[in-house]
């Protein structure tokens, strides 16, 4: 097999040019809802399209300072996402005060938390130059990570919505801290594991056919994994301990590359899952409202508007603002997918997930390129943990499996899942810039000579 | 680790069409069907909303669809 060889390009170009597309999807998108709603383009079209250009050219001009090989098709899948999901929510604003005026308005405060998301995310990377200097905060974003989990648990600033307890508020803000957990536990993990991977891979002892390791190489990763998924459990988070734990499943494998992992991992998400079948009576609603809704159209009742709205968008979808999502209750977070299936339709559905598949296997390319084992590890699980999460949550909407709690990145109303996505975005970039970098010039021996203290010959 | 991270991508490339397919199912093969379910308020405002004509008599309109406030 002969090497391929690598030519750094910066593509930054490119970058630019699919970076002005988003931004048109975007703006396009706001007026059309306009246009479909009110039959007028909104008046503040203005605002929202140059709070996207200021957005674009920004993250542009930091990446071409700090990150100048960084990967270019990233960038302007998100500002696209970010865009449709700005002006969805702006249209469900519309849609759900039509029913009734007092309901609260998210597009503003989605705006603001966009900007934030953005300011991390340059913040990361111009903060972060190297990402290998995240190895060395190991157990810092490991504790991190647990004493996130912990916060919705305190009393005073926890606080319990819609029968999960996994929001903290604080100063009237509140967010979900799991989100950044998420993050945190990738980056231990993937610091931890790189180290102790010939350890896991190759010490200890083989039971009937599996290799097991030593307590003392899996203690800390098993026990930072069983107290977050153990909070997850007390909280009644569900979806986000599936998500933790098919990231430290999948991490675990890329370390070791040990399939036996996924087969471990397999067995102990069945047990768990019909664990939960058989203990949490809410676990068991969603199963049976997955495999017939209509045995309880009342109880169901999300499920179903869902599965009418992507129906009734069809193959073209009704077209912006003339749908009618506003019916589906959470229409604007959790169920943001089926929001746009029935007005955007088929069509726009599966665009939307293809963007969100290019976004995950770009991910995963970085993690193939990349030179070090702990960047590496660290986009495997983002990526990974990316997929997992479109996976969960566009599959629950659509009745491809039973639905569980999680936000749609990017798309979904929320301020701490847009921030900590746009955070996960900053670290792949970082990743990719050093990836794509060319090696530094090694200067050759030859100038050596003339510092010769001792004459050779 | 590139073995394990390939076919990580191939797994994720996987649920990506499967969601794909789904899709497919739920707006295109199912559409009809639910569309045609009991309850479906989409299908019934939408009925209600087609302008039905005026009913005339010499040509002089005895009945017109007014607009309803729900």
């Amino acid at each position: 097999m002969t090497t391929p060889v690598w030519l750094p390009r910066k593509r930054r170009g490119a970058e630019f040019f699919l970076t002005v597309l988003a931004v048109f999807i975007g703006i396009a998108a706001y007026a059309s809802v306009g246009l479909g709603v009110e039959g007028t383009i909104p008046a503040d079209t203005y605002k929202l399209g140059g709070a996207l250009i200021v957005v674009a050219v920004a993250t542009h001009l930091v990446i071409r300072r700090v990150a100048p090989y960084a990967d270019p098709v990233l960038l302007p899948l998100v500002i696209a996402l970010n865009g449709l999901g700005l002006a969805m929510i702006y249209r469900l604003d519309l849609g759900r005060q039509q029913i009734d005026p007092e309901r609260a308005a998210f597009a503003n405060s989605q705006l603001v938390w966009t900007a934030v998301g953005i300011v991390a995310f340059a913040g990361i990377l111009i903060a972060v130059r190297d990402h290998r200097r995240l190895q060395t905060l190991t157990y810092t974003f490991g504790a991190a990570a647990i004493g996130l989990l912990i916060l919705p648990l305190l009393p005073g600033i926890g606080q319990t919505i819609n029968g999960a307890r996994i929001w903290v508020v604080v100063l009237g803000f509140s967010f979900q801290p799991g989100e950044a957990a998420k993050v945190c536990l990738a980056i231990f993990f993937a610091g931890y594991l790189v180290v102790k991977r010939d350890a896991l891979a190759l010490a200890g002892r083989r039971v009937i056919g599996i290799d097991l390791p030593r307590g003392r190489d899996l203690g800390p990763i098993l026990a930072c994994w069983l107290v977050s998924v153990g909070i997850l459990v007390l909280q009644r988070d569900l979806g986000s301990s599936l998500l933790f734990f098919g990231l430290f499943v999948v991490m675990l494998y890329v370390a070791t590359e040990r399939p036996g992992w996924i087969v471990v991992g397999g067995l102990l998400f069945g047990a768990g899952a019909y664990f939960g079948y058989a203990a949490f009576g809410h676990v068991r609603v969603r199963f049976d409202a997955w495999l017939d809704p209509f045995a309880d159209p009342d109880r169901n009742g999300q499920i179903i508007n869902g599965l009418f709205g992507l129906a009734h968008g069809g193959i073209l979808g009704q077209g912006l603002g003339q749908g009618s999502p506003q019916l589906t209750p959470y229409s604007f977070s959790d169920f943001i997918a089926a929001s746009m299936g029935e007005e955007l339709g088929l069509t726009g559905l599966m665009a939307i997930v293809l963007i969100y598949g290019l976004i995950v296997e770009r991910g995963m390319r970085i993690a193939l390129t990349c030179r070090d084992a702990f960047g590496k590890l660290l986009a495997a699980g983002l990526a990974f943990s990316f997929a997992l999460q479109v996976f969960v949550v566009v599959g629950g909407v659509t009745r491809l499996i039973p639905l569980t709690g999680l936000t749609t990145p990017f798309m979904a109303q929320g301020g701490s899942s847009v921030v900590m996505n746009w955070a996960i975005i900053g670290l792949l970039l970082r990743i990719s810039d050093q990836t794509r970098r060319p090696a530094p010039e090694i200067s050759s021996f030859a100038s050596d000579e003339e510092t010769q203290v001792v004459k050779l010959s | 680790m590139n073995r394990p991270i390939r076919n990580i991508a191939v797994a994720c490339l996987a649920l990506f069409v499967a969601l794909l397919v789904n899709a497919n199912f739920v707006q295109f093969v199912q559409a009809d069907e639910l569309n045609s379910k009991n309850g479906n308020k989409r299908v019934i405002n939408e009925e209600f909303s087609r302008d039905r004509g005026a009913i005339l008599v010499d040509g002089k309109p005895v009945a017109e669809s007014v607009k309803s406030k729900d």
